[in-house]
């Protein structure tokens, strides 16, 4: 099993060792961050597979980090905090966090914590319903195919690799880097401007009005997203 | 205004269920009791709820092999809330397919707020496949774990009856060895392909007519088995 990759964004260096030294036991990759900023940036970068917030960091609020990250992430928080006030709780979780931990925690909670993150994590990224539909758009990955207005239109392995990468991760940013991973493989020498020029003349393909498009956007300086599947909830 | 979501209680203690119903339903749930187990898994097949609270002492058996059962054909989330705050019942729970743990007593707002993040999993989450399965003969229940071939019921062992339960919920699908030995032997490191095919030996010798010529349970070379899809 290749191992996940847990972000930790947490200043205190007690905790961050502690924890560093337990989970990469038991097979977890650990990033530490010990700002807001950093943390997020490390989130951006590193895709993690989980992420633990502490709510008391020095430059930012923890709930603002949060808030933060849900603006084009779905990636599960776990937010660590002595705070332990029904007030505190019912903040994070309305606004985005996946499970809340008070300090202190025993490793062998925050490992099976961290095991059901990853199974929510698991059922989202599988976005189960195999067809596409957004604004006249339609992609059945299961046969490839893919439709405009009930036209069916025809696209390179390219074009139809990068539109599938979108799809499989509908309503969230694609990062360039990651795109480029999926659409690419690991070992090509693609550019970032080969993308641009892939999404280009998807956009001229897949969207009514190419220059106003409504499924495929941009995020920029951060890679593209394509619109959610209607229908889904 | 947002649709009323459901939520079952499995949970024996009047008191406790009072409470819960009395604030639930003010913001907006709709809540259905269950006390004993039995009927909870019933509630759960029939009115499909949104989220399940599960108390883990229940009166006919123990809430974790309550879970058990639910997991073998729904991945609803399931909240458990216990008096039992040891780590020790916590991990099991988790472990055992929960989604969260809550223990007694507990704020209803922080309860509530749960609630919210349980919806929010089970919107992301793959429909359940229906519960009752049949293809060419063969019939399963896996609400109540039955299989009948040809209308008589068979006895599968329950590593048997486990594969066959991970194949019914993939029915159409097919489900790759390695995935078959994760679901149905977790997280042991000694098995093997040759187990996953031995159990499927086995289980075709139970569940097909003709086990040379499988009709329901087919191989795909290379890559797994797959189930035929249910019979509409």
């Amino acid at each position: 099993m290749e191992p996940k990759t847990l972000l930790v964004i947490e200043d205190e260096v007690a905790i961050l060792r502690f924890l560093r030294s337990s989970l990469e036991q038991s097979g977890w990759k650990v990033l530490e961050a010990k700002t807001g900023r950093i943390g997020l940036s490390l989130a951006t970068d590193n895709k993690p597979d989980v992420i633990l917030l502490d709510l008391g960091l020095p430059d930012m609020d923890g709930f603002a980090v949060l808030k933060a990250l849900r603006q084009w992430s779905s990636v599960p928080v776990i937010i660590i905090s002595a705070r332990g006030q029904e007030y505190d709780k019912v903040r994070g979780l309305n606004i985005g966090a996946d499970d809340y931990l008070t300090k202190p925690f025993g490793i062998p909670e925050l490992t099976a914590r961290l095991q059901v993150a990853l199974r929510h994590a698991e059922h989202g990224a599988q976005d189960a319903s195999p067809i596409y539909k957004h604004t006249g758009l339609k992609v059945d990955l299961a046969t490839r195919r893919v439709w405009l207005r009930k036209n069916e239109i025809r696209l390179s392995p390219l074009q139809y690799g990068v539109l599938a990468v979108l799809v499989k991760h509908a309503g969230r940013v694609v990062l360039h880097g990651q795109l480029m991973k999926e659409a690419w493989g690991e070992n090509r020498d693609v550019t970032p401007e080969t993308i641009r020029i892939v999404v280009h003349q998807l956009r001229h393909k897949i969207e009514p009005d190419p220059v106003r498009p409504r499924s495929l956007k941009t995020e920029a300086g951060v890679g593209y997203i394509l619109e959610a599947s209607e229908g889904d909830s | 205004m947002e649709n009323e979501k459901k939520l079952l209680v499995i949970e024996d203690e009047v008191a406790i269920l009072t409470f819960l119903r009395s604030s639930l339903e003010e913001s907006g749930w709709e809540v259905l009791e269950a006390r004993t187990a039995r009927l909870g898994l019933d509630l759960a097949a029939k009115a499909k709820p949104d989220v399940i609270l599960l108390d883990l002492g229940l009166p006919d058996q123990d809430g974790l092999q309550t879970l058990k059962a639910l997991r073998q054909w729904t991945s609803a989330p399931v909240i458990i809330i216990s008096a039992r705050g040891q780590e020790q019942d916590k991990i099991k729970g988790l472990d055992g397919g929960a989604d969260d743990y809550l223990t007694k007593p507990f704020s209803i707002n922080e309860l509530m707020a749960r609630l919210r993040v349980a919806v929010r999993h089970g919107n992301q989450r793959p429909e359940d496949a229906p519960p009752l399965y049949e293809h060419a003969g063969l019939k399963v229940d896996l609400v109540g774990r039955h299989v009948w071939l040809k209308k008589k019921e068979i006895h599968l062992s329950p590593l048997q009856y486990d594969l066959l339960a991970v194949l019914v919920r993939n029915a159409g699908r097919v489900v790759s060895q390695s995935q078959l030995m994760k679901e149905v032997w977790g997280e042991t490191r000694d098995v093997t392909p040759e187990l996953v095919r031995i159990t499927v030996h086995q289980l075709r010798h139970k569940i097909e007519p003709d086990p040379v010529r499988p009709r329901a349970l087919k191989t795909e070379p290379g890559v797994g088995y797959r189930l035929e899809s249910s019979d509409e």
